[in-house]
C-alpha cells in the first residue's frame, strides 16, 4: 500500500488539475454550479479521509470520479436547505427549448452518467467503468444504448416538427 | 445514420460549460478532512491556551493580551448548531436581490464561542461559511462578510475591508463586535476619547472562516460622550498599524432626525398618489425634511442637507400590504422623470419641490408588467440620470398567492 502522504499528494494533484472537469460533471448532475463545487469539495474530503482504503486496483482518478458522482447523486437526493437554491429557480429566465437537453435528461441514470463522464470528463471506458462500478463491456453497451436512444428520439422530434 | 456524438457534445457544453479558470481551495479541503492543521505559529501547549482563552473572553474586564499569541479554534472541531439556528442561516439571502445572496452553507453552522456579559447574559457566536469563501454570523443580530469585501476607506479609516466592525446597539452603543481578516494582527486595540485604550481579546478561527473574532462590552462610563470609543486599531508584532476604523464611531449628525430639525407645524403635503403621500417641512440645517406616508402614517423620512444628495435622482420603492410605490428625490435641474415598464408602458412624472411619487397600480404588479427603469431629464431634454430595477425581485409586489422561495419561506413572486 502506498504511503498515505504520497496518496495525499496524488489527490492534491488530481484536485488541482481536474477541478473544472469535476465541477462540470457534478454541475450536470445537480444542476447548480455553486452546489457542484460544494459536492466536489465533499467528495475530496471523503477521499482524503478514506485514502487508506484505496487498494490501487484501478486508477486513483476513477476512484475519485466515483466519489464525485456518488456525492452528486446524494446531493440531488438530499432535501434542499441551502438558501438561494430555490430563488435561482424562480429567477431563471426561460431559455429556448433545446432539442437534445430534455432527451438527455430523460435517459436512465446510468446512461446519463456515462454520457456525462464520457463527454465532459473525456474519460476512457475503463475509468468510466471504475467510477460507475460496472464492467468495461457494460460501459460500451451503456453508451451505445444511450446513443441509439438519442438518435431514435431525435429523429422522432425532427419528424414531429 | 445520424451522428449524435457531436450533437451531444455541443448540447452538453451548453448545459454545463467548462470553466477552466475554476479553482477549488485545497487548504479548505484538507482542513475539513482533518488532514492537517492550518499553518499557525502556536506554542505547543495549545490545549492549555484554549482553556485560558475561555477565561480571557469573559468581558467583565478588558483582558490584556496573554503575550503568547491569540487563541485558535479549528472550525470543524466546533460544535454543530441546532436546527433552529441552522434555519436562521438557511433563510439568509432567501429572496435577496440579485447579487446580494451570500450563499451561506447553513449545514456547516457551528458555535465558535459564547461571550459572557456583565449582566450574566450569554451571547453565543454562530458562524457558517459561504460558498464564496466568506462567512455569515449570528451574534444577537448578524450579518455576512465577503471573502474579499470591497469597502472603501472613509475619513480616518485604513484598510477597512480587513477589519469588520459591527455595533450591537440596545438603547445606545453597548457592545462592539466584529472580526479581523489579517493574520498578521498581533493586537487589537480599542481607543477612547479620554486617551485610554484597551486590548481586545481575539479568537482566531481556522479556514474556511479564517478570521479573528472579538467582542467588547462598554461600561456605563464608556458610553458617555467624553469617554466614548473613537477608533479600533489592528497592530502587527512590531506595533505597526495594519487597519483602523474611526468612521463608525463618529456621532450621528443631529440633522438626520427630521423631528429635531424641523417644525411639525410647518409640515405640509406636496404630493399624493393613491394612498401614498409626501410631506415636507423646511429644515433648520438647509433644504427640506421629507416624510413618505401611507394613509397618513409615516413609513419613511429623511433630512439630509441638499449638499448630501450627490446624484440627480435618488429613487426607490416602498411597499407593504396592498401597495407598492416609487418615489425619488431630485436635484433642481430635473424637470421630468419617465418611468418605463416591462410591457412598454411609459409614464411621465413632474417633480414637485424636488420629489416625484407614484403609487404603482395593480396592473403593473405581475411579472412582465413591472417597473424596470426610471430616467430623469433636464429642461433641455437631456437624460441626466437613470436607474434600473430588477423585475424579478421577490416580495416587492403584493400578490394573492405566495410561492416557496427556499428554506421553508414563502413570498410574493
Amino acid at each position: 500500500m502506498k504511503d498515505p502522504d504520497r496518496r495525499l499528494s496524488e489527490l492534491e494533484a488530481l484536485y488541482r488539475e481536474r477541478f473544472p472537469h469535476f465541477v462540470q460533471v457534478a454541475c450536470a448532475i445537480v444542476g447548480d454550479r455553486d452546489r457542484a463545487m460544494e459536492v466536489v469539495q465533499e467528495a475530496f474530503v471523503g477521499a482524503i479521509r478514506g485514502r487508506d482504503r484505496f487498494r490501487g486496483e484501478g486508477p486513483l482518478e476513477a476512484w475519485v470520479w466515483r466519489a464525485v458522482v456518488n456525492a452528486a447523486r446524494d446531493a440531488v437526493r438530499r432535501p434542499l436547505v441551502e438558501a438561494g437554491s430555490e430563488p435561482d429557480a424562480v429567477y431563471q429566465v426561460p431559455e429556448p427549448v433545446r432539442r437534445l437537453a430534455p432527451l438527455i435528461a430523460a435517459l436512465p441514470e446510468r446512461q446519463r452518467l456515462a454520457v456525462f463522464l464520457r463527454y465532459y470528463a473525456d474519460l476512457d471506458y475503463r475509468t468510466i467503468g471504475d467510477a460507475l462500478e460496472i464492467e468495461v463491456g457494460t460501459v460500451s453497451a451503456t453508451l451505445a444504448t444511450a446513443h441509439a436512444t438519442l438518435r431514435k428520439k431525435l429523429r422522432k422530434v425532427e419528424a414531429d416538427a | 445514420m445520424l451522428d449524435v456524438e457531436p450533437l451531444i457534445l455541443d448540447e452538453l457544453k451548453r448545459l454545463s460549460p467548462y470553466e477552466p479558470e475554476l479553482a477549488g481551495d485545497w487548504q479548505t479541503v484538507l482542513a475539513r478532512a482533518g488532514a492537517i492543521r492550518p499553518d499557525r505559529r502556536l506554542p505547543r501547549k495549545h490545549a492549555l491556551w484554549v482553556a485560558a482563552a475561555v477565561l480571557v473572553l469573559l468581558i467583565a474586564v478588558a483582558a490584556p493580551a496573554l503575550g503568547l499569541g491569540p487563541p485558535f479554534l479549528d472550525f470543524f472541531s466546533a460544535k454543530h448548531a441546532p436546527k433552529r439556528v441552522v434555519h436562521q442561516f438557511a433563510i439568509m439571502g432567501v429572496g435577496a436581490p440579485r447579487g446580494m445572496n451570500p450563499h451561506v452553507i447553513p449545514g456547516q453552522t457551528r458555535l465558535v464561542t459564547t461571550y459572557h456579559l456583565r449582566n450574566g447574559k450569554r451571547m453565543p457566536l454562530w458562524v457558517a461559511p459561504t460558498r464564496g469563501g466568506g462567512f455569515c454570523y449570528v451574534l444577537g443580530g448578524g450579518g455576512c462578510v465577503a471573502r474579499h469585501a470591497r469597502i472603501s476607506d472613509r475619513n480616518g479609516d485604513l484598510n477597512m475591508s480587513q477589519l469588520d466592525v459591527a455595533r450591537f446597539s440596545n438603547r445606545g452603543l453597548r457592545t462592539i463586535e466584529g472580526s479581523v481578516a489579517n493574520e498578521q494582527t498581533a493586537k487589537l486595540e480599542l481607543r477612547f476619547a479620554d486617551g485610554r485604550q484597551v486590548t481586545l481579546p481575539l479568537l482566531w478561527v481556522s479556514p474556511p472562516i479564517n478570521r479573528g473574532f472579538y467582542l467588547y462590552q462598554l461600561t456605563d462610563a464608556e458610553r458617555q460622550p467624553s469617554h466614548r470609543p473613537t477608533e479600533i486599531v489592528a497592530l502587527d508584532q512590531k506595533g505597526q498599524v495594519l487597519a483602523r476604523v474611526r468612521s463608525i464611531f463618529r456621532l450621528p449628525p443631529s440633522w438626520s432626525n427630521p423631528n429635531r430639525v424641523s417644525n411639525r407645524a410647518d409640515r405640509h403635503v406636496i404630493l399624493r398618489s393613491g394612498p401614498l403621500s409626501i410631506a415636507i417641512a423646511p429644515s433648520r440645517t438647509g433644504g427640506n425634511c421629507s416624510w413618505l406616508q401611507y394613509r397618513g402614517k409615516t413609513i419613511g423620512s429623511g433630512c439630509a442637507p441638499p449638499r448630501f444628495q450627490t446624484e440627480p435622482m435618488e429613487g426607490g420603492f416602498s411597499h407593504g400590504k396592498g401597495f407598492t410605490g416609487f418615489d425619488a428625490q431630485l436635484k433642481p435641474n430635473v424637470t421630468r422623470v419617465v418611468l418605463h415598464f416591462q410591457d412598454g408602458t411609459r409614464l411621465t412624472l413632474q417633480p414637485v419641490d424636488g420629489h416625484v411619487l407614484y403609487n404603482i397600480p395593480k396592473t403593473h404588479w405581475p411579472r412582465q408588467h413591472r417597473l424596470v427603469e426610471a430616467d430623469a431629464y433636464d429642461a433641455n431634454g437631456h437624460k441626466v440620470a437613470s436607474q434600473k430595477f430588477d423585475p424579478h425581485q421577490i416580495g416587492l409586489y403584493d400578490c394573492k398567492k405566495t410561492i416557496a422561495i427556499g428554506a421553508g419561506q414563502r413570498a410574493c413572486p
